[in-house]
């Protein structure tokens, strides 16, 4: 069976198309998720950066009563998983969970070793490096935001803190938001590049199979019928045709059975000639 | 011309071999033809490490990562793997064409593994090990289709000249007598 045309002339076209459609579709996935995942860091990025200015004011007035509900308004919204703000020693000074409020976090915890893996912590950080994921206790993903609170003129005017060269951040803000949402979309696209994928497939190598199918392997398969109805004795079949050929190869068939006959006639009368 | 049309080779002396020298051959070609398989397996076994050791890059000592330099763009290397694969394709069923009878299936396995390493390095294999393992197993399946089919077109031709020597070696003692 794995001799016959068919399958020497369709495998390899299906192997190499299949299996090409297939790599470009997970890189396609690849570089679409990586975008998504981008695009999300960025909006959060900005997120996090709208809330740090939309509670500057309450800082500037010591309002923590504000500062907190504000923190805690925040935190109820949909697919918020978490928002705190630590002061510099990384103690939770306000939070969507009252519970974490005076509590310290580890310097060397994800989310804080991008700035503290050093000797010296880092004051700034590239947009990407400020995001990090992680299973929360709920067993949900989390794509979390730690940005800088730096400190301003206006917060040394205000009698809080040092002079900016002193103390350049104040503290950090970290927001936490629910991936599902990314998650769904990167489950549509999969199933989106499922379906193209094999409609790809389907296209070409059902194109392949049926124009190798009508051009060569049905006349192929009528001239190795025709080639053996001749060897029995079967001369006046109708000849496959239509391909140049094939239409050769059926003429030089016609030839050489009638060179055959001719050949035995001329063997059958010198025979009856010696016999009489 | 680089696909030569069959009419235009000369006829093998196949008559002139012995026996033994056709039963010979036909071993070789039996042993070839299993060289593609050898290549896939080689290949699954180098998926596997790369799998499960893959991450490694990221515990090498910090001098040793410095030494290194950073690793190429993620974006760049994935272009170079679509790429090749691409013309890897290409270039075997070019080859399937001209009736190539060697086995190239061990460079693709050094370049598999080379984008195994770089995608390791930049961390990226985890997101990037299905892409590498489908072109893997298309490239070195393909060549192995290739090199298996000839070798079986090779042997089937050899079993024939076997089987007309030994119709040949029959005749010729009745004609003897």
């Amino acid at each position: 069976m794995l001799n016959k045309i068919a399958v020497k002339a369709i495998f390899p076209i299906t192997l190499a198309v299949t299996g090409f459609v297939i790599l470009g579709s997970l890189l396609l996935y690849s570089f679409n998720k990586n975008d998504l995942i981008s695009d999300t860091i960025r909006h959060e990025v900005g997120l996090a950066d709208t809330i740090v200015k939309s509670t500057r004011y309450a800082m500037l007035k010591f309002d923590r009563e504000m500062l907190q509900n504000t923190i805690g308004d925040i935190g109820a919204l949909d697919g918020v998983e978490h928002v705190r703000i630590f002061n510099k020693k990384g103690i939770v000074m306000f939070s969507s969970d009252p519970g974490e409020i005076e509590q310290a976090v580890d310097k060397q915890a994800a989310g804080c070793n991008g700035c503290h893996s050093g000797a010296e912590p880092a004051t700034r950080l590239g947009t990407m490096d400020q995001a990090r994921r992680f299973t929360n206790g709920q067993g949900s993903e989390v794509l979390a935001i730690t940005t800088p609170i730096y400190n301003e003129p206006s917060c040394i005017a205000a009698g809080c803190h040092r002079p900016v060269d002193e103390s350049e951040i104040l503290g950090t803000l970290d927001i936490g938001l629910s991936t599902a949402q990314l998650q769904n979309s990167l489950s549509q696209l999969r199933m989106r590049l499922i379906v193209f994928c094999l409609m790809v497939l389907f296209l070409t190598v059902g194109g392949v199979c049926a124009l190798l199918q009508r051009n060569v392997l049905l006349p192929v398969r009528n001239l190795a019928t025709f080639a053996e109805s001749m060897a029995a004795g079967k001369v006046d079949l109708k000849a496959p045709e239509g391909i140049e050929e094939i239409d050769t190869i059926v003429a030089v068939l016609r030839n050489q059975v009638d060179q055959l006959q001719q050949m035995r006639a001329e063997q059958e009368n010198s025979d009856k000639v010696l016999k009489n | 011309m680089p696909w030569r049309r069959h009419t235009e080779e000369p006829a093998e002396p196949a008559l002139s071999r012995s026996p033994d020298e056709a039963k010979a051959r036909i071993r070789a070609f039996a042993a070839r033809s299993r060289l593609g398989q050898w290549g896939l397996i080689v290949f699954l076994l180098l998926s596997i490490i790369a799998f499960r050791f893959g991450s490694l890059f990221k515990d090498l000592p910090e001098d040793w990562q410095a030494a290194l330099g950073p690793a190429p763009p993620i974006m760049l290397m994935s272009i170079a793997l679509a790429v090749y694969a691409f013309s890897a394709l290409l270039y075997i069923l070019a080859r399937m064409m001209e009736g190539d009878r060697k086995y190239r299936g061990w460079s693709h396995l050094g370049y598999l593994a080379g984008f195994y390493l770089f995608f390791a390095y930049a961390d990226a294999l985890r997101d990037n090990f299905w892409a590498i393992l489908v072109a893997g197993l298309t490239i070195l399946g393909l060549e192995h289709f290739r090199l298996w089919s000839h070798c079986k077109e090779a042997i089937r031709r050899e079993r024939e000249i076997l089987a007309d020597l030994d119709r040949c070696s029959r005749r010729l003692p009745s004609d003897n007598s």
